[in-house]
């Protein structure tokens, strides 16, 4: 006979101690650096639970991808075909300015811009939580991600590692209310910072005088200043400038470059030390 | 005793694990926000069904394995889970005589008391903007506890979880 009653202590007592088990672990989590590491042990530990969510769409793509047609295939084929075609001369023109920007670094006597290295990941889930926006990657510590490390996609910049677990990683998306990114215009170079909004398809530049030359269409590209993102990767795109005088500044919205919203692989960078060493030069000038 | 124990615990684990999955799973785009609370529902149900073995203690590592996966500061999701486990718990006995659909209306108060704690504790500690969005998985919910409702307790009676 089960007991009707539950025994143990009281629920009033039990809702006070996990009422204070909570505000110390919001306190610990927001106020402390201890629980980044926290964070990565309990990460790697929920990973299966990740990985089941993950499996429908995987057994679904899987299906899919085998049933495809092979029409389908060849269509895709040569559309790949012409993308390829279209990119190596592109990449011609590329490799030759990589090395007249080498040797007009030389003369100004810089440091020497050097690629990246990089990795493909997958992206396992994504958080539909209003409050944040972020995903879960398949790459962890033992591919050797790292914390901040930033995120591409074809298009441009996705956000940021913000803790990584042994097998799964969760990247902080551009769109996020609690994320930004330090940009320049590519048309002027003039900096700011572009903050998230909550919104997967707006983003905001913050403190922007009213006199100050950006226009709708103006391309966003990363600054390289916060020392997260190296220089000159495509952020977003201005696509509403409001000058309301009764503010103090201008009220700019981008869209973000990445598809932010339609995340599938995304693309890590491992920045060189010598990147960091331009950005330094940038600032101290 | 200590065998029926186990067993009972393995099948109301299978239930939460399903709820954590769903709540996690990826969405497109046009109806996550409607994502009704999975583990919410079912922590409801089975506090419901046997407010000895599932409480406020079970609520509350929930809710925290939750914050883990959904990447939100950690406790935000245990306390507003434990919250509304709290005032379950305290008038099960009454909500257990409610017909499916008072159920239904009530549990939506409850969890657009949820959405607002989850909502305080954020705007607290990161200054989030308030959207009436954020409310629509308690009105989903409310109507997935009418299908939810009589499964679970089929499967209760079918298995004997006791």
């Amino acid at each position: 006979m089960n007991p009707i009653f539950g025994s143990g202590p009281a629920l009033s007592l039990r809702f006070a101690i996990v009422f204070v088990l909570s505000l110390v672990a919001m306190t610990v989590d927001v106020y402390t650096e201890s629980s980044r590491q926290i964070r990565s042990t309990l990460t790697s530990i929920v990973a299966p639970i990740q990985y089941l969510a993950d499996l429908p769409q995987e057994v679904f793509e899987a299906t899919a991808k085998y049933g495809a047609s092979k029409q389908r295939l060849l269509d895709e084929n040569e559309r790949l075909q012409k993308v390829q075609l279209e990119q190596s001369e592109k990449l011609q023109k590329y490799n030759m300015l990589v090395a007249e920007n080498a040797r007009l670094r030389a003369l100004l006597d810089t440091n020497i811009r050097v690629d990246a290295k990089k990795a493909i990941a997958e992206i396992m889930s994504v958080a539909s939580h209003p409050y944040s926006h972020n995903v879960v990657i398949d790459k962890g510590t033992s591919d050797d991600v790292f914390e901040g490390q930033p995120v591409l996609d074809h298009e441009g910049v996705v956000g940021q590692v913000v803790s990584a677990g042994n097998n799964t990683a969760r990247v902080i998306l551009l769109t996020d209310q609690t994320h930004a990114v330090p940009i320049r215009v590519l048309r002027n170079d003039i900096t700011g910072i572009l903050s998230g909004t909550g919104d997967i398809n707006l983003m905001t530049l913050n403190n922007v005088p009213h006199d100050t030359d950006i226009k709708i269409g103006d391309q966003l590209i990363t600054s390289g200043l916060g020392g997260v993102f190296p220089d000159g990767y495509p952020v977003a795109t201005v696509v509403n400038v409001k000058a309301d005088l009764s503010k103090p500044f201008l009220d700019i919205l981008a869209t973000p470059a990445a598809q932010v919203n339609r995340l599938k692989h995304v693309l890590l960078l491992w920045p060189q030390p010598g990147q960091a060493e331009v950005n330094k030069g940038v600032i101290n000038d | 005793m200590t065998k029926l124990f186990r067993s009972s615990w393995w099948f109301i684990g299978i239930t939460i694990l399903i709820a954590l999955i769903l709540s996690i799973m990826p969405l497109p785009l046009e109806i996550k926000a409607f994502r009704p609370n999975w583990l919410a529902l079912v922590l409801i149900y089975w506090t419901l069904a046997l407010p000895h073995k599932v409480n406020i203690g079970t609520a509350w590592l929930l809710g925290f394995i939750l914050d883990i996966l959904l990447g939100t500061v950690l406790g935000v999701h245990a306390l507003a889970m434990a919250l509304v486990i709290y005032v379950t718990a305290s008038n099960f006995q009454k909500l257990r005589n409610f017909s499916i659909w008072q159920q239904s209306a009530i549990l939506f108060v409850f969890l657009v008391l949820y959405h607002f704690v989850i909502f305080w504790a954020n705007k607290f500690l990161i200054q989030v903007s308030f959207s009436i969005e954020y409310l629509y998985p308690a009105l989903t919910s409310s109507i997935f506890w009418l299908w939810l409702f009589p499964v679970l307790r089929g499967y209760r009676r079918r298995f004997r979880i006791r």
